[in-house]
């Protein structure tokens, strides 16, 4: 028995969006793009005048934004390891940085005072070494003197410093 | 007492040089461009998670709560939704991270310059080393005390460029990944999430019209044309003078009896409908333009968004650069990124990122 007009366009309608419906999947498992389809799709749901096609299309559309969604669910779901360690990393260099600074409160004296007072004997050796290249220069002991008292002083200081470093 | 002041001042000198020189990099503009891209990339992704979050699972026409493609779009739906709002949260974590490093930086280089300062206050507590020496200060106390300040100036800086090092080399690894995984986040899930929310809103929208009305509407429109062509066409020799002719011409060809009239009360019903449903037309195609405009521009923030990150990723290594060799930062890339992302986002610029000057 031949088929009539309705259920001509019914099958060429159904084939339609089972085609549309295999390649929109097809394309998301891929990662390209569906836009395309999902319009026809769209248009096809509006334009038929089979409900049973504009049902069946609408059915199709649906699917492929759900399969999309769950695509790029899946996509994150992949990176969340990955923003965990990075926000680990942020937190140990924020931690790095913050005990850098603790360290720089009351700079380095605690810790660095008898660098200092190394430094100072050097200062005063290389006064020494200095005055010697040039022989005779005024006040040189008073000078001298005060490399002594300098001494004194950051030994003090160091001792301060680490009352306050507590 | 001047000689005594040179060969003071020259030791300063030669002190400096044993410590060496350190020149602490401004990292202003990367921290206050990093906040300003933590809030950016948060928005943006708040933007389309929080509609994601809004969706309900809807039965399509034909369909019943049992249907196996109903459950299975549930389950789809309930599971992205998961996922979209556990991301969400990890991003969340990850921008507070990374704003609290850069801000943790800011303050390390601020301490690493306030050494001269910090001595000052150690010799005001200390009294001094006038009066622990019990020398006169206008002697040689004051080259001593400005040689200490000189000195804790320049230690200090090395130290805060040594423990800045070690910051920004430990937070490298994170500055990597995150360059790499926002490609995935809002290169391919955000796009995907885009077009799916699209598609969605769009059918909703026709399903809102009323069944069939948006294609009566289209199809009418792409075939009025061509049927008024087509009545036309038997109307050829149609003579202003005489318009019943128009009649004869349009039935001219045909052997069966006239459907002149018919045809026109068909034209003439169709006209009516489509003038009483223009009103629902004309919300759907308000709402399609509406849906595919915040589509266009949700996929171009995401886009800005990567650039943004690239850019910062690429100051970052800025930022270690010039800890190396003391070259100064401009963040100029960055700022402009998040000054288009911003745009893009309908924001203020942020008092974060205020507009760049060219470098």
């Amino acid at each position: 028995m031949p088929i009539n007009n309705q259920e001509k366009a019914r099958i060429l309608g159904l084939g339609q969006v089972e085609l549309l419906q295999s390649a929109g999947m097809a394309r998301i498992e891929a990662g390209k793009d569906v836009s395309d389809i999902t319009k026809k799709l769209l248009k096809l749901s509006q334009r038929t005048s089979d409900r049973l096609v504009s049902e069946m299309a609408t059915l199709a559309h649906a699917g492929i934004s759900s399969a999309q969604l769950a695509s790029a669910a899946a996509a994150l779901a992949s990176v969340n390891d990955q923003i965990a360690t990075a926000t680990n990393a942020f937190a140990l260099a924020a931690r790095i940085a913050q005990e850098g600074e603790k360290n720089l409160t009351f700079p380095f004296v605690a810790g660095k005072a008898a660098s200092l007072l190394d430094l100072l004997k050097a200062l005063q050796k290389s006064v020494a070494d200095t005055v010697g290249r040039a022989g005779s220069v005024g006040s040189v002991a008073e000078l001298l003197a005060a490399f002594d008292k300098a001494n004194d002083a950051v030994e003090a200081l160091k001792d301060k410093a680490e009352e306050l470093a507590g | 007492m001047l000689q005594m002041a040179r060969v003071v001042s020259s030791l300063v000198f030669i002190a400096l040089t044993t410590i060496g020189c350190t020149t602490l990099p401004d990292v202003k503009p990367f921290a206050e461009s990093t906040a300003a891209l933590s809030a950016a990339a948060g928005t943006q992704y708040r933007d389309v998670s929080s509609e994601i979050a809004s969706l309900e699972p809807q039965l399509q026409p034909g369909e019943s709560e049992s249907s196996a493609t109903f459950a299975t779009r549930k389950a789809q739906l309930e599971a992205s939704q998961k996922a979209f709002a556990a991301t969400e949260k990890s991003l969340d974590a990850l921008f507070a991270a990374m704003t609290t490093y850069s801000e943790k930086v800011v303050s390390l280089t601020a301490a690493g310059k306030t050494g001269a300062d910090a001595a000052q206050s150690l010799l005001d507590s200390a009294n001094g080393f006038a009066q622990l020496g019990g020398l006169p200060a206008a002697t040689v106390a004051a080259p001593i005390t400005n040689a200490f300040k000189a000195i804790a100036d320049a230690f200090t800086r090395k130290q805060a460029a040594k423990s800045l090092k070690e910051a920004v080399d430990a937070a490298q690894p994170g500055v990597n990944i995150v360059a790499e995984q926002f490609e995935v986040i809002y290169g391919n899930a955000m796009d995907l999430a885009i077009k799916s929310l699209r598609d969605t809103r769009s059918r909703q929208a026709s399903q809102a019209a009323g069944p069939g009305v948006i294609g009566f509407n289209d199809n009418v429109k792409e075939n009025y044309n061509a049927y008024y062509q087509f009545l036309n066409s038997f109307v050829t020799d149609f003579d202003p003078d005489a318009p019943a002719s128009a009649w004869r011409g349009f039935c001219r060809e045909q052997k069966t009896p006239c459907r002149a009239k018919e045809e026109l009360e068909a034209v003439g019903l169709v006209e009516a409908r489509m003038e009483a449903i223009r009103p629902i037309v004309e919300t759907y195609n308000a709402q399609i333009a509406s849906i595919e405009a915040k589509a266009v521009k949700r996929q171009a923030a995401s886009k800005s968004v990567i650039k943004a990150v690239k850019a910062w990723a690429l100051e970052h290594q800025k930022l270690r650069s010039s800890l190396e060799d003391g070259s100064s930062m401009s963040a100029f890339n960055l700022r402009a990124a998040l000054m288009e992302l911003s745009t893009l986002l309908g924001e203020a610029p942020a008092a974060a990122a205020p507009a760049p000057a060219q470098p």
